[in-house]
């Protein structure tokens, strides 16, 4: 079980996420704005809640594949998740 | 003999041996009041020694059969209780650590006095309909349960930040600062009660302020129910839980939960529901009253790995560190933080809860993880030398189990109770993960003063030393939406049922 790491600024790195059943994701924001990290089912794989600018998301995990969204930042990203 | 019952035998017989083959000097589990297979103590056996091993003794007892695998919930069960029941079949310690345990499918305080939506009521006396349901979840996590994996344990909807903050949606002011962890999160609190102590607040309606004005106007004290048969006494659970980092998950020490993170409204921003987020047990409270003892038994448990028994003497570090305290810090010691903005009014304050605070983003005036410390290092307790002896025992026997079971590293850090009226040593008793700014005072001392809240008329009347029935709402309180479950709160790899429909609250 590992972590991984995603930066939000002007692109979402890495991208797409991969990770292994059970692993979790953190984003961190690196904008000047609260960032919000929503699976593109209106949230119902996954969500962050607020992230705030400078700060870590709490450890995500992500139960299955899904694309996800970042707002307001305008962001599309993928998690990938391996069975 | 079935391997089960085998085990279970041996874990008895392990115990037994542990306890007489020592000195005088010994508290142990044995000989016990139970059998060991789930069944919760019902009284405290005074007589045994040294000095107040029985009431410890009791604590671990119960501790254990709270944590033992549970059967699966019956939601639809309106005729017998069908939640939080053991499966006496199994043993402590040989399931994964994400099982749940049989005081996690208890009801949550905030199931039975969500505003305007009361359980269903009481038929003769009892409420079983009430206690087997699914708690209904708060709205803004409804969409997020529906894609989780049907065969992993059902998620905790944790929502407090303080465990005075007892309610969704009641911020209470003067509540109690949060503690932060080392990787920045937030503890999460929350406050479950079993069945008789669910059943004497529904049966009685005791969710609404009328019917506690009412009671309190017939001169009758609030008092719940001690044992009845095989019954335990009317329990209260509080559980602190932190998010756990990969290292603590792969480390196999913590209890571990799936779980959403409930905020309610703030002024600044809505309601939140993030996750999921793997949570770890760091800190468990079990108040169970008794017929001997009905200002109740006060037992708490911390996860060893909190911070040092003696911040003088920490020993080592443990493999994945300390969870709120570090070696060689130069912060203050348990010093509240402040609201991420800097400002301290915690009724106002918007915790910006799903982000990190480390203290070193731009607008991050938290100061980071909290250093928490030990005020009453437990070597020092009055319960000594029993509740070292308790502890080394029942972690042994644990370990004797399984070699790998996370309820190894789990302790007793104190009990309390009244030894004569008015008299409740020790008067220092704290969970350095509930009560880490409030290590001067104890669980009897603070709750001895509580009411229920009927205001000047009539004057303000014991609550049986329980805060909870403050929770009760006017009817005119404005409705709070919610959703039903979609999942039962049981045990693993078992269908999931569906709950019964049930109007959402009007809007």
């Amino acid at each position: 079980m590992i972590q991984i790491n995603v930066s939000i600024a002007a692109a979402l790195n890495p991208d797409p996420i991969k990770i292994k059943s059970g692993d979790t994701v953190v984003w961190t924001n690196n904008t000047t704005s609260v960032q919000t990290a929503s699976s593109n089912d209106a949230g119902q794989t996954f969500t962050t809640g607020p992230i705030q600018p400078g700060a870590n998301s709490l450890p995500i995990t992500v139960p299955s594949t899904t694309g996800y969204f970042v707002q307001p930042a305008g962001l599309q990203g993928t998690v990938n998740v391996n069975t | 003999m079935q391997g089960p019952r085998r085990l279970s035998l041996l874990f008895f017989l392990f115990i037994c041996a542990a306890s007489y083959s020592a000195s005088a000097q010994t508290c142990g589990l044995s000989p016990a009041p139970v059998d060991l297979q789930g069944v919760r103590p019902l009284e405290i056996n005074t007589g045994i020694g040294p000095g107040t091993c029985g009431f410890l003794q009791f604590a671990w007892q119960d501790f254990l059969a709270l944590n033992w695998l549970p059967l699966p919930v019956v939601p639809g069960n309106s005729t017998a209780i069908a939640r939080g029941l053991p499966d006496v079949s199994q043993v402590i310690g040989k399931a994964k650590n994400n099982a749940p345990a049989v005081w996690e499918q208890f009801q949550p305080n905030w199931y039975q006095f969500w505003p305007n939506n009361p359980p269903p009521g009481a038929v003769g006396g009892d409420s079983f309909a009430a206690w087997n349901q699914n708690a209904w979840l708060p709205a803004a996590c409804g969409p997020l349960q529906s894609k989780l994996n049907p065969d992993a344990p059902p998620p905790r909807i944790l929502s407090s930040l303080s465990k005075f903050d007892a309610m969704p949606g009641v911020l209470q002011a003067g509540s109690a600062a949060p503690l932060i962890d080392q990787d920045g999160y937030y503890v999460r609190y929350e406050i479950l009660m079993d069945y008789p102590a669910f059943n004497y607040i529904n049966s009685n309606q005791f969710y609404l302020l009328s019917k506690e004005q009412a009671y309190a106007q017939q001169g009758q004290p609030f008092s719940f129910p001690v044992q009845n048969g095989g019954t335990p006494g009317a329990t209260f659970i509080k559980a602190a839980w932190k998010t756990l980092n990969p290292g603590e998950i792969n480390s196999g020490r913590f209890h571990l939960a799936q779980a959403f993170l409930f905020t309610p409204a703030s002024p600044q921003v809505g309601a939140t529901c993030a996750g999921p987020v793997t949570v770890g047990l760091v800190g468990l409270h079990i108040v169970q009253k008794t017929q001997a003892f009905p200002l109740w038994l006060w037992a708490t448990f911390e996860q060893v790995d909190s911070t040092p028994a003696d911040p003088a003497n920490p020993g080592s570090a443990p493999p994945e560190g300390w969870s709120f305290w570090q070696q060689g810090s130069s912060k203050p010691a348990n010093s509240p933080p402040p609201c991420p903005d800097g400002t301290t009014d915690s009724s106002q304050c918007d915790f910006q809860p799903t982000s990190s605070h480390m203290g070193t983003a731009p607008n991050d005036k938290t100061g980071g993880p909290t250093q928490a410390v030990r005020k009453n290092p437990i070597l020092k307790s009055p319960n000594q030398p029993a509740l070292g002896l308790i502890n080394a025992a029942a972690q042994s026997a644990l370990k004797q189990i399984n070699p790998s079971t996370e309820w190894q590293y789990y302790e007793l850090v104190e009990a309390q109770w009244q030894k004569a009226p008015g008299f409740f040593p020790p008067n220092k008793v704290a969970n350095m993960t509930m009560e880490t700014y409030t290590q001067g005072g104890s669980c009897m001392g603070c709750h001895k003063g509580a009411t229920a809240p009927l205001g000047e008329t009539p004057p303000p009347v014991s609550s049986d030393l329980t805060f909870e029935l403050q929770l009760a709402w006017q009817q005119t309180v404005l409705p709070v939406s919610r959703v039903p479950a979609l999942r039962s709160n049981s045990a693993p790899n078992k269908p999931s049922a569906k709950q019964p429909g049930k109007k959402e609250a009007a809007k």
